[in-house]
């Protein structure tokens, strides 16, 4: 099992993901500078926060082009929530703050916030079954439908769930707190995805 | 529709609640919401009824060290005398989802600058309420609010859903849909609405579930009740997380 | 510590108890619904209940049963009150007294019913007993754990769903739920509270001289077993005014039930089966809490109206110093017990009862090692009544 460094710049409910790969038994680090980024085996962004905020702490602390370096260099990159966010081209949240870029899609904000759990199944992506429910909580999301450029999956309602390019994946849902849907979805993720 | 668990805690004890003021103790709360994440909850929603100086730490006191706390992989939501972003700030960074506060706090810097810095879905407002002479009332430890100052305060997109919870019917009274029903309409449309208080059986829930509703609270059914919640989720078709039959075999 | 201003309760009670701002308890509290209920529409209530299980299966219901008077009551209640035709279920609680013995086998005898009862292999019970008195200061939790989980497997294994428990602890001690919550039988109650947070599972985070195939007589079924055999477990104390004095006048009266004297108890009805549960488990119970099941007795007579406080508290004292020598002494020889467990225990109370398992220490490396002896000897003896006065 790949060793996984968490993004620690002081935004993103980083506790809880650190529980549940302890609970699988993943080897986990915190990760806050350029340098841990780039030589984390997996790297973990992590995703409670606002857009603006999380953007201007990465650009800041440089990570932002850390990240982008990860991977333009192939290595694995999860985001969850926020950090799948952060991963996109720009977030009506914050319009005039840049994201990452790495997904050329943008979020935009829902009518309402998106709280619960909602099935989610993908046909694009080969190697990963979803079709189970996951645990959500944003307020701006994505209709992006890339399926040319990105491996997609959506929920039940049509919203983006979950996308992939490279070696690099973005969750709208949150596995950590998704009990054992969540933590099969990591395991898969560690052992198939990240390989 | 989700179900929620709804747990009271003072002193590091769990309670059972009875009419406006009156409680029972039923053990401790790691117990519970281990057996929770067992029977599949949905999400776990822990209000503290303590009166001490320090709600984090108050919060951090239910959990035996920050292992167990870590180890919850349900959402989780507390509150309860938050009263300083910085309270938000420690809670969020250790575990919990989204911050609950009281009716008062609908428009406050305190909810502006949580949703500000964590997003409008990381806050509840929670708003025991009660028909006043027919007139739709909030409430907040001894205060009471008008609905529309409320319905016109929570326009403000601080929040991302709010807990209704009907005064009379919390503990074993009786609940009336239809005002619920009434409640629900004066919430408006950015926020999501959940409903607490009296639920105890499926057919309650089933007459709710035709409501506006994103969530259904569950309180003191949750310990007194052997599997309560497969069996609503086996029942109610308007749950939208089904269960999984293959992890209720804990053997 | 917080005391009750009327029982005897403090606020160390292992099962979590409150006290309002006049400093009464919430036991006292609760017990106050005892003389505002309409019982008459509690019991319709029972009977609504039970109509629905009547004649569906072999039996109608499940009641697990002990030798002690709440058996004798819960089964009078079931049998000729609702009407209806139970399986009794007993978990073999191996330090049996002949009262105990005679109870038991006059019980299904007078009504005239089934018994299903489990024994588990004895050497096993030893070595359990040895990791649960070394870890938790408790000799009662293979019992506890037997009883409560024996009645659910055979609940889902003969498709009878129906099982009426007597009295609820936490309702009746510390007023854990209203009577109108009408609590079941839980899971996680047996594993918090019955099983003091350790269950089956749990028992092996500590150093354990028997494996999950030798505890298979304490599994509790799972919650799809559960979920399939739509087992329930109620509590008559919810819907019949529970007063274990004037039940045990009662069952006395009717039925011949037999009592038992122990230095330690003011009841002489309580638990008359089991003399470990009266006397050694009943020091432990002391040393961990201050307070012994005297205590829960007088609390209960206070309640009822019975007993002043003031006397209760005289009578409280002066029981809790009794110590029933004899009992220990056999219970200690049957255990071997080891330098480990005594170490570990940290013992602190009377200095006789420290001096006693002193006594009874042998080596580490014969810490678990069976006695060849009480392979013949003590297990026959213990089953037929070593107590024998």
């Amino acid at each position: 099992m790949k060793k996984v460094g968490i993004l620690d710049i002081g935004y993103g409910n980083i506790d809880s993901v650190i529980g549940s790969l302890k609970t699988i038994k993943v080897p986990v680090a915190r990760v806050k500078s350029p340098q841990a980024v780039l030589d984390a085996e997996v790297l973990i962004l992590p995703g409670v926060g606002s857009f603006g905020t999380a953007m201007e702490l990465l650009t800041k602390t440089e990570i932002a082009a850390a990240i982008a370096k990860r991977h333009q260099d192939n290595q694995v990159i999860l985001g969850i929530c926020l950090g799948f966010q952060v991963m996109s081209r720009r977030s009506t949240e914050a319009p005039d703050i840049e994201g990452l870029g790495i997904f050329n899609f943008e979020f935009e904000r829902l009518p309402r916030p998106q709280i619960g759990w909602k099935s989610v199944s993908s046909k694009s992506l080969s190697g990963l079954t979803l079709d189970h429910f996951y645990y959500f909580n944003h307020t701006y999301g994505s209709n992006a439908s890339s399926d040319d450029q990105f491996g997609v999956a959506r929920t039940s309602d049509g919203l983006l769930a979950l996308a992939s390019t490279g070696r690099t994946m973005g969750t709208q849902f949150h596995p950590e707190k998704s009990q054992k849907t969540g933590k099969a979805f990591l395991s898969w993720f560690l052992e198939d995805f990240a390989k | 529709m989700k179900l929620t668990a709804v747990l009271l805690v003072r002193n590091q004890i769990l309670l059972n609640k009875y009419n406006y003021n009156s409680y029972r103790p039923i053990g401790t709360i790691t117990e519970t919401i281990d057996r929770l994440q067992e029977l599949q909850v949905d999400e776990i929603v822990i209000l503290n009824k303590g009166h001490s100086n320090s709600v984090v730490d108050d919060f951090f006191g239910l959990f035996k060290d920050t292992n167990a706390l870590r180890s919850i992989s349900t959402p989780l939501a507390y509150g309860g005398g938050i009263s300083e972003l910085k309270q938000a700030e420690k809670l969020i960074d250790s575990g919990v989802e989204r911050i609950v506060l009281s009716a008062c706090n609908v428009s406050t810097s305190l909810a502006s600058s949580v949703a500000e810095k964590f997003g409008e879905q990381s806050i509840i407002f929670h708003l025991p309420f009660f028909f006043k002479d027919k007139e739709l009332t909030f409430k907040s430890g001894h205060r009471e609010h008008k609905s529309e100052q409320v319905t016109k305060a929570l326009r403000k997109n601080y929040g991302g859903e709010v807990i209704l919870t009907s005064i009379a019917a919390e503990g074993l009274g009786e609940i009336d849909v239809e005002q619920v029903g009434n409640a629900i309409k004066s919430i408006p449309e950015n926020l999501n609405v959940m409903y607490s208080g009296g639920v105890s059986t499926v057919s309650q829930i089933e007459s709710l579930a035709n409501l506006e509703l994103n969530g259904i609270c569950l309180g003191n059914i949750l310990n007194s009740k052997e599997i309560f919640i497969p069996i609503v989720k086996r029942s109610c078709s308007k749950i939208t997380r089904t269960l999984n039959l293959e992890s209720l075999d804990n053997d | 510590m917080i005391e009750c201003i009327t029982c005897l309760y403090k606020d160390n009670h292992p099962l979590g108890i409150l006290f309002n701002e006049e400093g009464l308890c919430s036991g006292c509290t609760l017990h106050q619904e005892k003389n505002i209920l309409n019982w008459d529409e509690r019991r319709e209530s029972l009977l609504d209940i039970v109509k629905g299980y009547r004649n569906q299966s072999s039996y109608d219901c499940i009641v697990p049963v002990t030798g002690g008077q709440d058996s004798y009551f819960t089964v009078h209640y079931v049998v000729h009150e609702l009407g209806l035709r139970p399986l009794l279920v007993n978990f073999n609680r191996v330090f049996n007294s002949r009262e105990g013995i005679e109870n038991l086998q006059r019980l299904r005898t007078i009504f005239g019913l089934d018994l299903q009862q489990a024994t588990m292999n004895p050497l096993v019970v030893k070595r359990i007993i040895q990791t649960t008195l070394a870890n938790l200061g408790t000799i009662n939790w293979f019992w506890i754990a037997g009883q409560t989980s024996l009645p659910v497997r055979i609940s889902r294994d003969l498709g009878v769903p129906l099982i009426i428990w007597g009295a609820h602890q936490g309702v009746e001690q510390v007023g854990m739920y209203s009577h109108l919550d009408e609590v079941e039988m839980t899971r996680r109650y047996r594993k918090e509270h019955d099983l003091m947070g350790v269950d089956e599972k749990e028992i092996f985070r500590f150093d354990c001289a028997f494996n999950e195939a030798d505890i298979a007589q304490l599994q509790y079924p799972s919650d799809l077993d559960l979920l399939d055999s739509n087992t329930k477990g109620i509590y008559l104390s919810n819907y019949v005014r529970w007063d274990p004095y004037q039940q045990h006048e009662f069952v006395v009266k009717r039925y011949g039930y037999q009592g038992k004297k122990f230095a330690r108890s003011y009841y002489q009805f309580d638990n008359p089966d089991c003399p470990v549960y009266m006397t050694i488990q009943d020091e432990l119970k002391q040393m961990k809490f201050g307070y012994g099941k005297v205590t829960d007795q007088l609390t209960r007579e206070i309640r009822h109206g019975r007993m002043d406080r003031e006397r209760a508290k005289l009578l409280n004292i002066s029981y809790l110093e009794k110590t029933d020598s004899d009992s220990i002494l056999k219970f200690l020889e049957w255990l071997g017990a080891s330098r480990g467990s005594y170490e570990l225990l940290e013992l602190n109370t009377s200095k006789d009862f420290a001096e006693k398992l002193k006594e009874f220490l042998i080596s580490d490396s014969k810490k678990y090692e069976d006695n060849e002896q009480s392979q013949d000897k003590d297990y026959d003896v213990f089953g037929k009544g070593v107590f024998n006065d």
